[in-house]
């Protein structure tokens, strides 16, 4: 990255405002990447008051229009960060991860007044590494959704264009990251909840592989399917910040111990890697401007001499089938906590059952109603084996063919989104919004790590093109990644929304 | 009689681990303080996880090698789902599909006789709250203690082999001496550490009748699962053989009216959806682990009994006492292994000290009596230096204090009079103050030998040796007539 002073700070020899310049063009500080807010604390040019104190003076004027935040934080009640501090930074944070003492309303009613009483393993390694917990983000109420539409309490805007939705599940992080709210949030990805909105803001979103987070903490929606991933400005802010989340926790028996430093690799030459490119998930129904996107990125690639080549895999047709029986079959156990009887809403009735009935009837909203009913119909006795057993059946299938496609190539490429993002004005039927996950539920089902980046616009609206690699190759994929942003050099472009706050 | 009932029992026993099968709560839950060992993961707050403890499995291990079970060397966890307030997650953790042991059989002796009952599955699972209804303490409503909410269970399922109600109770107390004996489970009935359910239905061999399954729930103690069990064949029989209709359902033992009552129509029972837990791996075991763990395993109970009738003469029903009173079978072993007589070692454990330690609710080893003590105890009574009686008059002093027979002897004053002379003199001065029974005594009224054997004893307050007493007062009785 340029070390250059900007102007400004060269007539005023230290500045606080700005630091970096990049293509020329002056930054505001909250427009810096995780990594150069933090080299400028280093460097004395600011402090962590002045980051924290810039990125709230943003969120207060303009998240009345985005409504990232389910609760705008107040100033006084954020921390200033230790300037020696690995990650001296405020963050966010979606609202089904425990912030202990903070509300966690996982967007839903029936938790609006739920107060977290313990720290998720990810808090405690962020606070550990000296970072500041700003503010919970919105989402689809219990993750479920793409939009933040389902959320029992707004919807949030695109900072691109706030007459859309911003993705989903994890719309108010990544909204809160384009906007300039947060340096970088944390986000749940179930079946890309993460990436989908990543590529709807412009972002990047990272879901690494199964088992490398601690999901300690994070209310669970499809247990053998979420991973909290980091939702941030640049590839190589992912794995900063991925480095900081990964590694084993005892308190979540699925994690692995697999030590590896996501930064290590991050700047080797891509030249020569193996690219594919599943032909089902680039077909004719996904919107022209971001198939012509994605073959301009795999022409970057290609020019760095990476091989990309075009494969078959006809059973990816069903992954999203399979998803959409094992994410609710889990989410309706995972949701059965919620019964008015310990926590949370509780609507008093006559009997014990009533008052459960009652509670999670007005208490969850209609898309959770209707995934904890699917779910409830492919868990019972009589469909089992239709439905659950056969799908971790077919999950199983898909992983054998994905392990084989991944003995020839190194990584898999997509768009990660079928359309550029819907109006919210729009009235999307469920099951459409069911198949907007098409090209990233396979990563959950087999536990992929993946990655969503901007790779271009699609009518105006940002467009993220898709990477996946094999199960705990997290450092390879971040690597490519990295290798593509900087030959695409996005970021040396203006493309911020709401670069200066007054412009819309 | 060609009708017969078949019986298969549901045992669940609480393992006892330090603390819960998955978080690291304490499982003491008998009278806590409501909800003082929770945490968010057995609460069931919103995204904790389930980690699980590696002990259940060495005792799941151990159980289920002492039960001769094939061990599975994957075993998964699954989700049973169901709604109630003691079940803070919406669901059980448990082993439905592939649980960690199966097809094993345990031996039981019943009326002298040894038989195999055939397990049919052993898995870990993990045990629900308890609801506290209202009541003067708490009023206004039903409370929830979440205490006992995921101490680590192991269920054991037979196979319906059991025939009579006696081989029911028999089971029982075998597997729970056998899970003592494994230290996996205190075996406590009543503090619910051991929970039995029996299924029983009935049926007639000769006409190929059979009566709808009934499942005995929520029973506390192994006489009332016998006298439900009991209770519930004759009422089958019954409708057997009058042809009547029986329904699959719940029943528990009302112990007031002594009958079952029906609780719930199987058909009300709930879809469970088990699934497998995606929140823990499965368990993998290694064979040279399982096998270490079988040349760790103590002597079970069925083979101790039978070394115990071997080896020493017992019989059935003292060997069986041993087995249940773990402490008063080493005092034993210990006593007749420095030499003393198997016989007065029984005689003396198995009667006056049992009886006393029963009353007061305590176990050999929390008395002050030690094997030298009773070596004393007999070795004075064989050689007449006291009495049985006395010994026994003494022996809750003798468990309390931790002093020799001989000091209390001596310090109360007692010693046994084996002097000729003394008891002949009191004998005689009891025989003249009496002319009238020693004379009836020599017209043929002998019963009188008794109460001038009464007297003397009244006399010497029970020191004198009876035997001794009996032989002068006949001398001194039937001489009389000699003299005369």
């Amino acid at each position: 990255m340029v070390k250059r002073l900007c102007d400004l700070c060269y007539n005023l020899q230290r500045s606080r405002v700005c630091y970096s310049l990049r293509g020329g063009i002056r930054l505001e500080l909250w427009q810096n990447t995780v990594e150069s807010l933090i080299r400028g604390v280093r460097d004395n040019h600011w402090t962590p008051f002045d980051i924290v104190k810039a990125f709230y003076e943003r969120t207060r004027i303009l998240d009345q229009k985005i409504r990232a935040f389910i609760r705008v934080p107040n100033f006084s009640q954020v921390s200033i960060p230790d300037p020696d501090a690995v990650l001296p930074l405020p963050y966010a944070v979606k609202d089904n991860i425990m912030v202990k003492g903070y509300q966690t309303t996982c967007g839903s009613r029936l938790l609006w007044n739920y107060k977290a009483v313990y720290d998720a393993t990810v808090i405690k390694r962020l606070k550990a590494n000296g970072a500041v917990f700003f503010g919970k983000t919105n989402l689809d109420e219990f993750a479920m959704g793409s939009s933040t539409k389902y959320s029992a309490f707004f919807t949030t805007k695109n900072p691109w264009d706030l007459s859309r939705i911003p993705g989903g599940s994890s719309g108010g992080s990544a909204a809160a990251v384009a906007a300039g709210f947060v340096p970088f949030a944390l986000g749940s990805d179930t079946g890309g909840s993460n990436r989908l909105p990543a590529s709807h803001c412009g972002i990047v979103g990272y879901k690494p592989s199964y088992g490398l987070v601690s999901r300690y903490g994070l209310v669970a929606f499809g247990s053998s399917l979420d991973q909290i991933g980091p939702l941030c400005r640049s590839v190589r802010d992912a794995a900063y910040i991925g480095n900081i989340l990964i590694g084993r926790d005892k308190k979540d028996a699925t994690t692995v111990d697999y030590p590896t430093d996501l930064m290590a690799r991050i700047e080797n030459p891509i030249a020569g890697l193996r690219c594919a490119v599943i032909k089902q998930s680039v077909s004719e129904e996904i919107d022209p401007h971001i198939r012509f996107a994605f073959w301009e990125a795999v022409k970057v690639l290609r020019n760095n001499r990476c091989i990309v080549e075009e494969i078959d895999f006809p059973e990816e047709r069903y992954a999203i089938a399979v998803y959409y029986i094992l994410s609710p079959g889990e989410a309706s156990s995972n949701l059965a906590r919620f019964d008015g009887v310990r926590y949370g809403m509780r609507i008093p009735d006559a009997s014990l059952m009533e008052m459960m009935t009652e509670t999670r009837n007005y208490g969850f909203g209609e898309e959770v109603k209707r995934r904890i009913l699917l779910g409830t119909f492919v868990l019972s006795d009589a469909r089992y084996g239709a439905y659950y057993q056969k799908a971790l059946k077919v999950r199983r299938l898909i992983a054998v063919k994905v392990q084989k496609i991944f003995r020839d190539y190194d990584v898999l490429l997509s768009p990660t989104a079928l359309y550029p993002p819907f109006p919210i004005e729009e009235n999307t039927d469920p099951l459409s919004f069911y198949l907007t996950d098409k090209n990233t539920v396979l990563a959950n089902l087999v536990g992929l790590p993946a990655l969503s980046m901007p790779m271009g616009f699609a009518k105006g609206m940002p467009c993220g093109l898709h990477l996946q690699c094999r199960p705990f190759s997290d450092s390879l994929l971040l690597n490519i990644a990295r290798g593509y942003e900087k030959s695409a050099g996005l970021y040396e472009d203006e493309h911020y929304p709401f670069a200066q706050p007054e412009a819309r | 009689m060609s009708i017969k009932p078949q019986i298969g029992l549901e045992i669940h026993a609480q393992l006892l681990t330090n603390t819960k099968a998955f978080c690291g709560c304490s499982s003491e839950s008998f009278e806590t303080p409501p909800n003082t060992h929770i945490c968010e993961v057995c609460t069931g707050q919103p995204g904790a996880l389930p980690t699980l403890n590696g002990v259940i499995v060495a005792f799941a291990v151990k159980a289920a090698l002492a039960l001769n079970c094939q061990i599975n060397e994957r075993s998964v966890f699954d989700r049973k789902n169901y709604f109630y307030p003691d079940l803070s997650k919406g669901f059980q953790i448990t082993q439905y599909f592939h649980p960690i042991a199966e097809n094993g059989s345990l031996l039981i002796h019943t009326d002298g006789r040894k038989k195999r009952v055939r397990i049919r599955r052993v898995h870990i699972e993990e045990d629900a709250g308890k609801l506290i209804h209202h009541s003067t303490a708490l009023p206004g409503g039903t409370y929830v203690d979440y205490n006992r909410c995921g101490i680590a269970l192991l269920e054991v399922v037979t196979e319906p082999d059991l025939d009579t109600s006696q081989e029911a109770h028999a089971f029982m107390e075998t597997l729970r001496n056998t899970f003592r004996t494994l230290g996996i489970c205190s075996g406590d009935m009543e503090k619910g550490a051991l929970r039995c359910d029996a299924n029983i239905s009935v049926r007639d061999t000769e006409r190929g009748t059979s009566t709808a399954r009934i499942e005995i729930k929520n029973v506390n103690s192994f006489k009332f699962v016998q006298k439900a069990l009991e209770y519930e064949f004759e009422r089958l029989k019954t409708a057997l053989m009058s042809g009547e209709k029986t329904v699959s359902e719940t029943r528990g033992w009302d112990q007031v009216s002594r009958s079952t009552v029906s609780l719930r129509n199987k058909e009300d029972d709930n879809d469970y959806r088990y699934f497998p837990e995606p929140d823990l791996p499965d368990i993998v075991l290694e064979r040279t682990w399982i096998e270490r763990i079988r040349s760790e395993l103590p002597e079970l109970p069925v083979d101790k009994q039978d070394r115990l009738m071997e080896q020493y003469g017992l019989t059935f029903s003292e060997s069986k006492t041993y087995l249940d009173e773990p402490e008063l079978e080493t005092f034993f072993v210990e006593a007749v292994g420095q030499g003393l007589p198997v016989k007065s070692v029984n005689n003396w454990l198995l009667g006056e000290i049992q009886k006393i330690l029963k009353e007061r609710g305590v176990t050999i080893d929390q008395t002050a009596l030690t094997v030298s003590r009773l070596a004393e105890i007999i070795e004075w009574v064989s050689t007449g230096k006291t009495t049985n009686h006395i010994v026994k008059t003494l022996m809750p002093d003798l468990l309390d204090k931790g002093v020799a027979l001989s000091q209390i002897l001596s310090e109360r004053g007692i010693s046994q009079i084996n002097d000729r002379a003394y008891v002949t003199e009191i004998s005689s001065r009891v025989v003249r103050r009496n002319p009238e029974q020693a004379e009836a005594y020599l017209f043929g009224k002998t019963g009188l030998l008794k109460y001038f054997i009464g007297l003397v004893m009244k006399e010497t307050k029970g020191q004198c040796d009876p035997y001794l007493v009996q032989e002068i007062l006949k001398e001194l009785l039937e001489g009389k007539n000699d003299d005369g």
